[in-house]
């Protein structure tokens, strides 16, 4: 009872502050879509620093969504998640959507390759650094399996324009959520910075991560049924 | 590389046979746990890029020039000559200004001249390169470190210890090197402002020696001054590289004190991460160009309302403006006014024509007409002043160029009838042939 009555205390007036005004559209369109703002979107991520109480609010109320912040590396980071309840007014299909497997795949692998580069800034990864973690790195033999369908020695050209496609797109989305910084055009070989902020998605598997062993299980007994 | 080993250790002759080329090839499939490996491939690109075969020697072959350069290319990558030397002695040793050395352009341009210095440079971009190859070593050798599952913890702190010492020394090392590197360029300023010095002590050229003297002066400056923005813009460079390399130093150590505090924290996320991605790669399949997920692994959602606002565009199409028509209504009276204005005219033409055509028909029979009596007989028959004179102008006009008609004007006035208007006399005839028989 006392929350909600700090709840009401907030209000929307803070809409009203010409910053606010003057930012929201863009704060707004971005978190819906997923992003996640951190501080390279500088005056959004200041206008949250500053009235993210009130934001948080506004999601709760508005959209029964929960403005949320991760914290790593020193960088830190707002996004809009679910309450554990549900997906709030997000329900419609049209307003939420699942990683893809790729997505989720390839996302699993950049967090992996962020602690190979643990000491540089900023973690740069280009097309040879992935490419070089699927033939040469210690999981190629899967990663092999999965990107071309067999294992071989070597991969013609054209298999492996396939697999560059699919992670260009894969970088394109996870640009756009705020996960990579991308530093080439379509046409170019891809390059691009891994943002702390893709962190977001070991924490989307928290609780598989926590609860391993548990989750190792309930898959083996899946297969089994 | 193999092959220029066995070479170097008199394993095998300098001119090697076809066989030593697939035993070398086998003990390296050996040596890396490989299954025998593509001879042929591997044997067809070394014969493109790699060896060549000895003239009238058939089956022996030697490593070609490209080849002993790209051994050399990949040893001196692997062991940089430079990389226990430091840098500041390298920078000390080339770069460094005795007080006077300079005494004529020359000087300047022998010791620090574009293609005089280019070598030192080459030793400077060396010795840097070393340096980006060791941090970048330093750096899988620490990344290593954080996936170490088998080390015990204090193994690791001895390890990160090591590393973190040969950081500390670098950055001494470059600190030391920006130090005597700036030194240099004052004093290199110092000397090529001397050139400078000169021009200006000289006094205004008199003659032509002294015009020369000046101009040669001037070239001297020219140079000197060239050679300090080579010099400058390759230490600019030189520069940004070392703040790079610094900063990744910085930020590599503030990691490293980070992760004394929170280092198994950190460990055990890598770990846990690389767990779930082996078991997220177990459970993925290829499927058309895609990956699919067994039905048990879960899939997570993300909020995903994309707000888009549609707006039609805007083209520059040019408009073709409606034309407003006015409908005039019949003016009657002007009309009938205009008609007979027009009419008027008309029938003024023709009632002149008629006079003309009498007038010549006089003259064809011989008579000859006074100008002025016949404008009174036109104006008295017609009563207008204008058709008269018109008439009369007209019959002028007619007859006065014509070879058939005689026009004689006389130089006395003669008063039209009622019209207060004088004319010279004018008499006109018909000449004599043109006259009706």
């Amino acid at each position: 009872m006392e929350d909600t009555d700090n709840k009401q205390a907030v209000g929307y007036a803070f809409l009203e502050i010409p910053e606010v005004e003057k930012y929201f559209a863009d704060l707004n369109t971005k978190l819906l879509a997923g992003r996640h703002v951190q501080s390279d979107d500088y005056y959004l991520f200041l206008t949250l620093e500053e009235y993210g109480l009130q934001f948080a609010f506004f999601y709760e109320r508005l959209y029964n969504l929960k403005l949320n912040y991760g914290l790593h590396d020193g960088v830190k980071y707002y996004y809009l998640d679910f309450f554990d309840a549900g997906k709030g007014k997000a329900m419609d299909i049209s307003r939420y959507r699942a990683l893809t497997e790729l997505q989720t795949v390839i996302g699993l692998m950049l967090i992996n390759m962020y602690y190979a580069k643990y000491f540089q800034n900023p973690k740069i990864i280009t097309w040879s650094d992935i490419r070089k973690e699927i033939q040469f790195g210690d999981l190629k033999e899967k990663y092999q399996k999965i990107l071309f369908d067999e294992v071989k020695e070597e991969y013609i050209g054209s298999e492996w324009s396939n697999v560059e496609k699919n992670f260009k797109n894969t970088i394109n989305s996870f640009h756009e959520l705020g996960w990579v910084k991308k530093q080439f055009q379509q046409s170019e070989e891809i390059k691009f910075e891994i943002m702390a902020s893709i962190h977001r998605l070991a924490e989307l598997y928290k609780e598989e991560i926590d609860n391993f062993a548990v989750f190792t299980e309930k898959i083996s007994n899946w297969k089994e049924e | 590389m193999a092959l220029h080993e066995k070479i170097s250790r008199k394993q095998i002759p300098e001119y090697f046979t076809d066989s030593d080329i697939r035993v070398t090839l086998e003990e390296l499939a050996a040596r890396f746990n490989q299954s025998v490996w593509q001879t042929d491939r591997i044997m067809k690109t070394l014969n493109y890029f790699f060896i060549k075969n000895v003239p009238d020697q058939f089956g022996k072959y030697y490593l070609s020039d490209y080849a002993r350069r790209v051994v050399k290319l990949i040893e001196n990558k692997l062991e940089n000559p430079y990389k226990n030397y430091p840098l500041r002695e390298t920078f000390q040793k080339y770069f460094t200004i005795r007080t006077g050395e300079f005494k004529t352009i020359h000087d300047l341009e022998i010791r620090f001249g574009r293609d005089f210095v280019s070598p030192y440079k080459n030793v400077i971009e060396n010795h840097l390169d070393g340096l980006q190859d060791e941090l970048q070593e330093a750096h899988h050798k620490l990344s290593d470190i954080l996936i170490s599952e088998q080390l015990t913890a204090i193994q690791m702190v001895h390890q990160f210890v090591l590393v973190f010492n040969r950081f500390g020394e670098r950055a001494e090392d470059i600190g030391n090197a920006i130090h005597t590197k700036d030194r240099f360029l004052v004093n290199l300023h110092e000397e090529t402002d001397k050139f400078y010095q000169y021009i200006m002590e000289s006094q205004t050229p008199e003659n032509d020696e002294e015009i020369e003297q000046i101009n040669k002066l001037r070239a001297d400056w020219a140079i000197a001054s060239e050679i300090y923005n080579d010099l400058s813009s390759f230490f600019e460079s030189v520069d940004q590289k070392l703040a790079l390399i610094h900063k990744q130093i910085l930020y590599a150590t503030e990691k490293l004190l980070e992760l004394q505090e929170n280092f198994s924290t950190r460990s055990n996320f890598r770990l846990a991460i690389k767990r779930i991605l082996n078991k997220t790669l177990d459970q993925a399949a290829y499927e058309k160009g895609d990956v699919a997920f067994s039905a048990a692994f879960p899939l997570k959602n993300i909020p995903n309302d994309k707000v888009q606002f549609f707006y039609p565009d805007y083209y520059f199409f040019i408009v073709q403006k409606a034309g407003q028509l006015i409908e005039i209504l019949r003016d009657e009276a002007y009309e009938q006014e205009q008609k007979q204005i027009i009419e008027n005219q008309s029938r003024q033409a023709e009632i002149i024509n008629e006079w003309l055509l009498s007038a010549l028909d006089e003259l064809a029979a011989g008579k000859e007409i006074l100008l002025d009596h016949w404008i009174n007989r036109v104006y008295s028959s017609e009563n207008s002043i204008d058709l008269a004179l018109y008439a009369g102008f007209e019959l002028v006009q007619r007859t006065v160029n014509e070879k058939d008609y005689q026009v004689d004007i006389q130089n006395s006035l003669e008063t039209l009838t009622d019209m207060k208007l004088q004319l010279w006399k004018i008499r006109i005839t018909s000449r004599p042939s043109a006259t009706l028989s």
